[in-house]
């Protein structure tokens, strides 16, 4: 059957301007909604990265004040896990799930609209508590007790839009659940899902699993704040240890959130550019399941220097490495995919090959702070931060930049420009691991983490770290460029845009109509 | 007519539950899987197969520890 019907080529029918997009229950309009925000979200909280950098780039205080860069530490981290990553993800999946399932929306299709429309006011409250009495929380991204209970009125905001953002979460996950559970074309069953459906299925049951305990989480911090309770106050026989063990109950499960979308991405494109189907596509699915169920066991490895009793060190050591095999099923699997084919290396391939390169290594030093012994070595240091950049920026950032350079096409119409694409590539690339890769030996030398001066033997790596931060933060603009030339003209992409790209979204016209698969496709 | 699917039994769930863990399976393991298995015993499974991972963990941890 034909994907468009001739009168869905005439778009929509419904209000126009400002009001389409309030109105909207179009999951094209509510997905491109979700990704101007989280880059809108990526380039405010790169504003405070590059503050961070520029305050570090010499020993002493230059830049901002210690308070300040505390707040800056603390809500770089919240915009970046919840306004930028976590939405660009469902902007992704908005998009893509029912044009790669057949279905012709999301199943919920208002609670799609709220879902989305949640999140401005959420950003206006987290971004808007640096200018209340006090600034914003300056806990850190973990918000651990009990700094999180003493903090002024910016943290009261701050989790008030942790909330707001996860209701948002739960009814996108729900949505998707039932989507992908329900609105499948006939004939595509579960094992002839795309793996970037796999891959949100799962993320979508973890959202709903672990979003519920933050919530409860930095309820219990307001409580303790304004009502009296003493769940994390030690003077009123309450623990703050507790509320790491709670808050990395989501806050484990929550990488994987923001990676298992991502392995989606790169398991679609990278068979197309390899002229291969995805080697091990059975064994990609299970091990998805798997890295999800192992997910839940293994919190307390944040929490070694904590103080545990040997056993559970030993316990959650065992457990986080048994959790790599998985993941390296997954690694495997690409390369294998990659093994003899016919290799093309256009823009979405770039991204999505740098992303196996560096995502590796992240995983890597992920497995050496497993080991207990050295994770109490490197607790709090720059090893941490360099390890955890290299999973969510080389990982999640990568994988988002190497989708969006693949449905680009889809969405606007045009093929990005390859020239543009390649440098914003190369330039990340670079500037990313001159930012980050100094950072492992920062941290293996005893530099401390969120501090805004450092001993003067940490000055030539953090100057160099900052030079390749503003590198980065300037390459992103670069997209911005790409994106405009996209959206108003260049060469014209066809239905299936890229030669050997496999799947129901590539046989809608592109840009893809309004409307799709009114009719269900039938998939054989 | 359509052709009977036949319920997978429980060591065969379990079978694939555990191959979960290791994130490896054939794909013809996969296909028989995905025909035979019933999603409630998957679930129940899952659980079970959780619960044996952080069984033999301990035991582990225990045998390490004495």
């Amino acid at each position: 059957m034909a994907a468009v019907t001739p009168d869905q080529l005439h778009g929509h029918h419904g209000p126009t301007g400002l009001m389409r997009w309030l109105t909207t229950t179009n999951h094209k309009d509510i997905g491109t909604m979700y990704m101007i925000f989280s880059f809108i979200m990526f380039l405010s909280g790169g504003v405070l990265a590059l503050t961070i950098r520029a305050e570090l780039f010499q020993p002493g205080l230059q830049v901002v004040q210690p308070e300040f860069f505390n707040q800056l530490t603390t809500m770089h981290g919240l915009i970046m896990v919840f306004g930028a990553i976590m939405p660009a993800f469902v902007g992704f999946a908005n998009w893509m799930i029912p044009l790669m399932i057949g279905a012709s929306d999301m199943a919920f299709a208002r609670m799609n609209n709220w879902s989305f429309w949640l999140l401005p006011p959420a950003a206006i409250l987290l971004i808007g508590s640096f200018f209340v009495p006090g600034g914003a929380t300056a806990a850190g991204w973990t918000l651990y007790a009990p700094l999180s209970v003493q903090m002024g009125m910016g943290m009261d905001l701050a989790i008030f839009a942790i909330h707001i953002m996860g209701i948002s979460s739960i009814m996108g996950a729900i949505n998707i659940v039932v989507t992908v559970l329900n609105m499948r074309a006939p004939g595509m069953t579960l094992m002839k899902m795309p793996l970037f459906c796999w891959t949100w299925l799962i993320t979508a049951y973890l959202l709903i699993a672990v979003m519920p305990v933050l919530a409860g989480a930095v309820t219990m911090i307001l409580t303790d704040r304004h009502f009296g309770t003493s769940f994390f106050n030690a003077a009123g026989g309450g623990d703050p240890v507790m509320y790491q063990h709670i808050f990395w109950f989501f806050g484990h499960p929550e990488v994987y959130i923001m990676i298992l979308p991502a392995f989606g991405i790169v398991s679609q494109i990278i068979p197309t550019f390899a002229r291969k189907p995805l080697f091990g596509y059975a064994s990609m699915v299970y091990a998805t399941a798997s890295i999800a169920i192992l997910s839940f066991a293994v919190w307390a490895h944040h929490m070694f220097a904590t103080g545990m009793p040997a056993a559970g060190q030993l316990f959650f050591m065992y457990a986080t490495m048994l959790i790599a095999v998985p993941t390296g099923v997954k690694v495997f699997n690409w390369v294998a995919t990659m093994w003899r084919g016919s290799l093309t290396f256009e823009t979405p391939m770039l991204w999505a090959t740098g992303f196996i390169f560096v995502f590796t290594m992240g995983g890597f030093t992920g497995l050496i702070c497993a080991i207990a012994p050295i994770d109490i070595q490197v607790q709090d240091t720059y090893y941490v931060v360099a390890h955890f950049h290299y999973v969510l920026v080389a990982g999640s950032l990568f994988a988002l930049f190497a989708g969006a350079y693949y449905w680009l096409p889809k969405w606007t119409g045009h093929m990005p420009n390859e020239s543009l694409g390649k440098l914003h590539f190369w330039c990340s690339m670079v500037f990313f691991n001159i930012t980050f890769f100094p950072m492992h030996f920062l941290g293996l030398a005893g530099m401390p983490r969120r501090i805004p001066d450092y001993a003067l033997q940490f000055a030539d790596f953090n100057a160099l770290a900052s030079v390749g931060a503003f590198g980065f933060g300037l390459s992103q603009l670069i997209f911005i460029v790409v994106v405009v030339k996209c959206i108003r003209g260049g060469e014209r992409a066809a239905a299936r845009s890229w030669e050997s790209a496999e799947g129901l979204e590539w046989t809608v016209p592109s840009p893809a109509p309004h409307h799709t698969f009114e009719e269900a496709p039938v998939v054989r | 007519m359509t052709p009977v699917r036949k319920q997978a039994g429980f060591l065969v769930t379990m079978r694939a539950v555990l191959w979960s863990f290791f994130g490896v399976r054939k794909r013809q393991a996969y296909l028989d899987d995905a025909g035979s298995l019933n999603p409630l015993a998957v679930v129940v499974a899952g659980v079970l197969g959780g619960a044996a991972f952080v069984i033999i963990i301990v035991i582990a941890v225990q045998v390490v520890l004495a």
